[in-house]
């Protein structure tokens, strides 16, 4: 698995997204959250991809929910955060804060 | 040769009800005519209109006209291509779900009063978005295509 602190942007938005969403996290909803927040709207395609790229790290797991008659009869694909996901994003985060402490931005929040 | 068809005593009634309407509104276009106040010409569209709404009630109230519900367009599903292109170009792991969210979205558009030819459009958006990265790396695979795509994308950067 790679350093925990090379955690991508888009990675971070997921892992966040997941935690936010617990225990409704999907594919749909996750993208809904992000586009909700930071008015970014990825594909389905990518998000997947990261997803995907999540689970093989250990950083999330994925389940099978029950089949609802919204979809047709099919079940969703629900994502949740691990132990090591968590640890993962607080380092990423952290590494992030760290470079950013003592610089003043223009445009940041007070 | 065309057998000759017959009318029962409903359809009689009807015609019988149309040509009755269709005098009555020639009566009032009569006196519609040489109307050169702006009022009056409104008031004459009412009167027809009215008149219209009238004849209508009584016929459906009579049972003579029937609205007929109109069956369900096989084109509120999602674009088939657009299918069975997701269907090709992402991995098996994620295929069906991927599908899945699509359909929900083109559902939930539709019930967000999205008209259906949009809601498709934004199927085909969604769908193009999706598999691009997936079709770009299969061309990158497969020689002179891929090098076309990575020349390409050279030039993009």
């Amino acid at each position: 698995m790679a350093d925990v602190t090379d955690l991508k942007l888009i990675e971070q938005q997921m892992l966040l997204a997941i935690m936010r969403l617990h225990p409704n996290a999907y594919g749909v909803s996750i993208r809904d959250e992000i586009k909700t927040r930071i008015n970014k709207e990825y594909s389905f395609g990518s998000i997947y991809a990261v997803l995907e790229h999540l689970e093989d790290g250990g950083l999330i797991e994925s389940r099978e929910g029950k089949a609802t008659a919204v979809r047709g009869g099919r079940k969703k694909l629900y994502f949740t955060i691990t132990g090591a996901g968590e640890k993962a994003l607080q380092a990423s985060l952290n590494a992030m804060d760290t470079m950013r402490a003592g610089l003043k931005l223009k445009g940041a929040f007070a | 040769m065309s057998t000759p068809q017959t009318y029962g005593h409903e359809q009689n009634r009807a015609a019988i009800k149309i040509i009755a309407l269709r005098k009555k509104l020639l009566a009032i276009e009569l006196k519609g005519e040489g109307l050169a106040k702006e009022e009056e010409r409104i008031e004459f569209v009412a009167k027809l209109f009215r008149v219209l709404l009238k004849e209508y009630k009584e016929s459906f109230d009579k049972g003579i006209v029937e609205t007929k519900t109109r069956p369900v367009s096989p084109r509120t599903e999602p674009p088939r291509i657009a299918e069975l292109l997701v269907g090709w170009c992402t991995k098996k792991g994620y295929r069906e779900t991927l599908r899945d969210n699509l359909d929900e979205v083109f559902q939930r558009d539709l019930s967000n009063g999205m008209t259906v030819a949009r809601a498709r459009l934004r199927y085909w958006g969604g769908a193009l978005n999706s598999i691009t990265p997936q079709l770009l790396a299969a061309a990158k695979r497969i020689g002179i295509i891929g090098l076309i795509a990575d020349y390409a994308r050279r030039l993009l950067h």
